[in-house]
């Protein structure tokens, strides 16, 4: 079930938080060993804090939509007390002294945590095979991955093993699993929630994102996550978004844009179809579809690895000259790819940045939101590094960031929702992405085709 | 290439780890050459940004 289902039978004294819970900790029990999606669990703690939560709920300190729901967080949100490995062996015992800004914003909703939830090490990578941890497997299909960095986060959420988890998206991390495990995902605009206490991977494109199963609870999540923290320089003043979704699916007056440029080239034949016939919804919705071009889109693809590669690099550049052996071998490339980046480098791709800013600022005032695929694949098998798409060989973790790792140099506001299945029955995501702060404006275009197509109620069969 | 660099920067990649990721390094600056050949001395870099500000100068 949904938050905003649950969310009334809690209030209302109907839905015990202890019986969520262990229901909860139930379905953990039986679908961990298949799927391996948490790093640690923490039933004894989670079920002291749904008593609580039912102690308080109970005498009238009802705290929101978020008390007493079960949640599970991406393994790099620091926990006071409790293990944060970021998916590596170097840090497997690392126990923070303080919550994230993020944690400690969902224990005053009331929310109550489950699991820490795997990752691809060190978040820097989209398949989740990780080397220490094992691989985290899809629950559409066991063979594949869920995608990454944040695959844990939604494996779990997809199979029920949690009612919404937090990730982090630096070149897609949450969009590429919402993607690949049919759920929604929120990577809200930069400087939106708190970074404080989240273990870094790219400073100037991480993000902290969530994913939920439906547009409305991601909207609820936000509110709860949002605003600003002076621990957190890169926060922003802004207060937290009051998001009102109306139950009349109508986009009347809303202007959507489809690139016809790059979003839709080199896609899976059945990503593509999805993708066109949630255009179409969109249109028989009310909205007025104007085809943009995104100008110079492919550069900042390639500039935002660029970018990304040193930033990684300084962010683990001592235990790269004294752990090595300690790092997977695809997370090591990287790293030392990023020690070939100069600065001037760097610095022009950071001023070319700005343009691409620019660019979507001015295509902002044609449309209200820009939809395309999230990934022009689905779930590619455990071990599989190419892709093969319209007969020429790609490599799969280009593929799969291909369509994503630009918003992150924007820092606009995306969603993810699911709007179809391939022939293999393996999900496929739509992007949705709006101006700056706008998250009101994309959450409710995703909630208008989401009732409409109903897409996020197909669950797998695990 | 990769090797001279490296060498000319002191690091202490092992050859069959430069070997193996020089195609990825020539690939990402032949699509990195191109997107930063141009004159972009008049913009500040975005070392921190703000998307909501950008405006045309």
């Amino acid at each position: 079930m949904t938050i905003s289902e649950l969310a009334p039978q809690i209030r209302e004294g109907k839905l015990s938080p202890v019986e969520l819970a262990r229901e909860t900790f139930a379905r953990i029990h039986r679908l961990q060993p298949a799927l391996n999606a948490y790093i640690t669990v923490l039933e004894e703690q989670a079920l002291e804090q749904a008593r609580q939560a039912e102690r308080e709920i109970r005498t009238g300190h009802y705290r929101g939509p978020l008390h007493g729901i079960p949640y599970a967080a991406k393994d790099l949100f620091y926990t006071k007390g409790v293990a944060t490995t970021a998916g590596s062996k170097i840090l497997k015992d690392f126990v923070p002294g303080y919550d994230a800004t993020a944690i400690e914003r969902l224990r005053e909703a009331g929310a109550v945590l489950v699991a820490k939830a795997g990752l691809h090490e060190f978040a820097y990578g989209i398949t989740n095979n990780n080397p220490h941890f094992g691989p985290v497997r899809n629950p559409w299909d066991q063979a594949r991955i869920p995608g990454g960095s944040s695959g844990g986060s939604a494996a779990a959420l997809a199979a029920g093993m949690c009612t919404f988890s937090l990730g982090s998206d630096t070149g897609g991390s949450v969009r590429i699993p919402a993607s690949f495990c049919g759920v929604v995902g929120l990577k809200p605009t930069f400087g939106r929630i708190s970074r404080y206490g989240v273990f870094p991977l790219g400073h100037t494109l991480d993000h902290v994102g969530h994913f939920a199963w439906s547009v409305a609870d991601a909207a609820l999540i936000l509110e709860a996550l949002a605003g600003p923290d002076p621990n957190d320089d890169s926060a922003a003043a802004e207060p937290p978004p009051k998001v009102d979704l109306p139950a009349d699916p109508k986009l009347s007056g809303l202007r959507v844009g489809v690139p016809g440029n790059y979003f839709f080239e080199r896609l899976e034949p059945d990503v593509e179809k999805a993708v066109r016939a949630a255009v179409g919804k969109f249109r028989d919705l009310g909205a007025e579809i104007v085809e943009v071009e995104v100008a110079e889109i492919e550069d900042f693809t390639v500039l935002g690895r660029l970018i990304l590669l040193p930033e990684a690099t300084s962010v683990h550049r001592s235990r790269l000259k004294t752990r090595r052996a300690d790092i997977g071998a695809d997370v090591l490339a990287l790293l030392d790819q990023g020690q070939f980046v100069p600065a001037t480098d760097y610095l022009d791709a950071q001023r070319r940045r700005r343009e691409l800013i620019r660019t979507l600022n001015r295509l902002f005032d044609q449309v209200n939101v820009i939809v395309t695929p999230t990934t022009p694949i689905t779930a590619p098998k455990i071990g599989q590094g190419t892709v093969e798409i319209g007969g020429r060989t790609e490599d799969a973790r280009l593929a799969a960031t291909r369509l994503v790792r630009a918003l992150n140099m924007a820092g606009v506001p995306t969603l993810s929702v699911p709007c179809g299945l391939d022939s293999r029955g393996l999900p496929i995501g739509l992007q949705i992405f709006g101006r700056a702060f706008d998250e009101a404006g994309v959450l409710r275009a995703g909630h208008a085709y989401e009732q409409a197509s109903g897409w996020n109620r197909r669950r797998p069969q695990i | 290439m990769w090797k001279t660099i490296s060498q000319a920067m002191g690091l202490t990649i092992p050859p069959e780890q430069l070997e193996a990721i020089s195609p990825a390094l020539d690939a990402l600056w032949s699509g990195a050459r191109r997107a930063l050949d141009r004159d972009l001395s008049t913009v500040d870099p975005a070392v921190t940004f703000r998307p909501e500000l950008e405006v045309e100068p």
